[in-house]
């Protein structure tokens, strides 16, 4: 292409008309100190808790410490960029994030800026990071069922939309791994998903997204990454930041799901930043404010009232414990604020029951509201067996010493036990789920054995993929009349027939 | 910097200690002794010297203020400061009071740089633009300063008046990246 320069120094000179001569008035300090992620700045007597403020290089803080005769900043980028004596900059705006349909199947910093090489984000608008949780008339309780295709959570630890559901265990027992299929689930429905990774690796949240892309899942997600090589202050700022996108959608009217993986390295980052800023340290050097950071994030996922268009942000926190203590300060807090949790036991991980979904432990206060009709009738007797079969397994090795009612408990939990292990990635419809809850509740695995219970299983989902699928429609809008029992009975007997 | 801070909390006390009938005098006894400060430099570093004996030390700073209208408030402070190795922050500090001083005065001292002399009718028009924004007394610093290329720069502690071309041409920079 060949450059004209007439084209050119036309360009510029409506550029020039274009431009307007201004003077700038600003309010303005020097910084006094900075490193560590954090600096203390003279000046800017009228500054506001939370408002952003420019430092030199384009770099960005946030206030957070107001004090006699300074500013306690968090920075949000390199401070080997900032000295000593450099004069910063209020903006008189509280910090800001892009929302909106442009930021889906995309991944992005905790500022909201585009992190995957596939150019700008042209979002419509922009929102407070920081914003007051609804009001009690503003909401409404949780209505509708947020299917997370994984059988053990749908039939025993329901979650609705609206609801804040904990994901709570040790390293390796597949928090991020439920979380992931959760959000492969909504492929079907209108639910949008945010995933924000806190502290992680680099390595990790490239993994997450290769799958997500892979089930086709990106295209209704964002990803918000602050990993672990970037400063606290990221890492703090990051679930605001996708809290933020997550209510866009709800103020929408649409259903948006947000998963925080997760809050644990949230609060240390926090407890980073408050030992720098000199807040006196509590309990395990939390600042005494660790509660609120954690409500105040979590208390924004909610339902709408109907009137305000009825959207939803559901919310799924994650909590990394140590040793399988639940009992520890930020799991304690965290529990008490959601709306249940399920606790993934390392034990039942390494026994091979996977996803390791501790039931005595693991509850949903306000999800069994939500459940569709037949899930909730053949899910009653599920809970009650379970724990009967996890009271009598220590009896397990007596075998045929045992009287025959207690043999017949252990089998059924056996059989139950089985029936709730899933593949990852692989969240199954909820009418298969249905089914093969039914299937076992009502005994027809009772004389299967247990290495064959796989095969029944599989058998029944292709013999409902091929022969019935206007029957799990209707399994899914219907109530369980003593018709469609009957005629799930037969279905049942018709696979194990087949094996 | 962090003498900065330092010197706050010293100018706040030291403000508590006066009335405000002696602001006026105390106002032209700053005025002298940044003038004396800023002649022999070497001099606040001598005060604050461990290398020289105390006595004598006090004898230099003794000299500094004989001339003073305050001379026994000034004298203590001066210990103070020498007792407590602070004297280094000394400009700081008479910065800080000046600057208390004025803003109970509804008054603001502000450096104003112009990149070439002006007229004296421009240099009001630019001094009574400033005085509109800032809406209180203000106290013109007039700095001649070519880097700023035209227009003028209004600073002070807290503020930032910038109207000069410098400034300008950098977000007329800024203007054209944006849309190309």
């Amino acid at each position: 292409m060949k450059i004209q320069p007439d084209e050119i120094s036309s360009i510029l000179k409506a550029k020039i008309n274009d431009f307007k001569f201004e003077i700038d008035v600003e309010e303005t300090g020097k910084v006094v100190q900075v490193g560590d992620g954090i600096a203390r700045v003279y000046g800017m007597n009228n500054i506001m808790a939370g408002e952003m403020i420019q430092f030199p290089g384009n770099v960005i803080g946030m206030a957070l410490n107001l004090e006699e005769d300074n500013v306690g900043c968090i920075i949000f980028g390199e401070t080997r960029k900032i000295k000593e004596g450099d004069i910063v900059k209020r903006t008189k705006q509280i910090l800001q994030v892009p929302v909106g349909d442009a930021l889906l199947g995309r991944v992005v910093n905790a500022m909201g800026q585009p992190i995957d090489g596939k150019g700008e984000i042209k979002a419509e608008k922009k929102m407070p990071v920081e914003r007051k949780a609804l009001g009690v008339i503003k909401r409404q309780p949780v209505k509708e069922p947020l299917q997370t295709g994984l059988k053990s959570i749908d039939s025993m630890i329901p979650i609705g939309r609206g609801q804040r559901e904990l994901i709570i265990g040790d390293r390796q027992t597949g928090k991020t791994a439920i979380a992931i299929d959760t959000i492969i689930n909504q492929k079907e429905t209108d639910v949008i998903c945010i995933y924000v990774a806190i502290g992680q690796k680099k390595s990790s949240v490239a993994k997450i997204v290769k799958v997500l892309e892979e089930h086709g899942a990106m295209e209704y997600s964002i990803i918000v990454t602050a990993s672990a090589s970037e400063p606290a202050s990221l890492l703090y700022i990051a679930p605001y930041t996708g809290v933020t996108m997550g209510e866009y959608f709800r103020d929408d009217g649409r259903h948006a799901l947000i998963i925080y993986d997760d809050l644990s390295k949230h609060a240390i980052s926090y407890r980073e930043l408050s030992l720098l800023l000199r807040r006196p340290p509590g309990r395990e050097a939390y600042p005494g404010d660790v509660f609120y950071l954690h409500s105040r994030l979590l208390e924004r996922a909610s339902k709408l009232s109907d009137d305000l268009g009825g959207g939803s942000l559901t919310a799924l926190p994650i909590i990394e414990t140590q040793a399988d203590d639940i009992t520890a300060y930020i799991p304690t807090n965290v529990i008490s604020i959601t709306d249940g949790q399920m606790y993934l036991g390392s034990r039942l991980f390494y026994s091979g029951v996977r996803p390791a979904i501790n039931a005595g432990l693991s509850v949903s206060r306000v999800g069994g509201s939500a459940q569709i009709k037949a899930m909730k009738r053949v899910t009653g007797q599920l809970r009650i067996d379970l724990a009967q079969y996890t009271e009598l397994e220590a009896f397990a090795k007596f075998g045929a010493e045992l009287d025959k009612a207690t043999q017949d408990q252990l089998r059924r939990g056996q059989r139950l036990i089985e029936i709730l292990k899933q593949d990852q990635y692989s969240p199954l419809p909820v009418a298969k789920q249905i089914m093969i809850i039914f299937m076992a509740n009502e005994g027809f695995l009772d004389e299967v054995e247990v290495e064959n219970v796989m095969r029944v299983e599989d058998e029944l989902y292709s013999t409902l993929d091929t022969e019935y699928k206007d029957f799990m429609k209707k399994l899914v809008e219907e109530d369980l009349s003593d018709k469609t029992k009957e005629e799930m009975s037969n279905i049942c007997k018709k696979v194990l027939r087949k094996i | 910097m962090t003498n900065k801070l330092i010197a706050k909390r010293y100018s706040k006390a030291f403000i508590d200690n006066l009335t405000e009938k002696a602001y006026t005098s105390i106002l032209k006894d700053i005025k002298y002794l940044n003038k004396t400060l800023t002649a022999t430099p070497e001099c606040t570093k001598v005060i604050n010297s461990f290398l020289f004996p105390l006595t004598e030390r006090m004898e230099l700073a003794d000299e500094i203020i004989k001339n003073l209208e305050n001379k026994n408030i000034w004298n203590n402070l001066f210990k103070i400061l020498i007792q407590k190795h602070k004297f280094i922050i000394i400009s700081d500090l008479l910065e800080e009071i000046e600057e208390s001083i004025l803003t109970s005065r509804n008054q603001i001292k502000i450096r104003l740089k112009i990149a070439h002399k002006h007229s004296p009718e421009n240099l009001d028009k630019i001094k009574s633009f400033i005085i509109k924004i800032m809406s209180m007394d203000v106290i013109f610093d007039v700095i001649i300063d070519p880097e700023i290329i035209g227009g003028f720069k209004a600073e002070s502690e807290s503020f930032m008046i910038d109207g000069s071309v410098k400034n300008n041409l950098i977000k007329f920079k800024k203007f054209c990246a944006k849309t190309y």
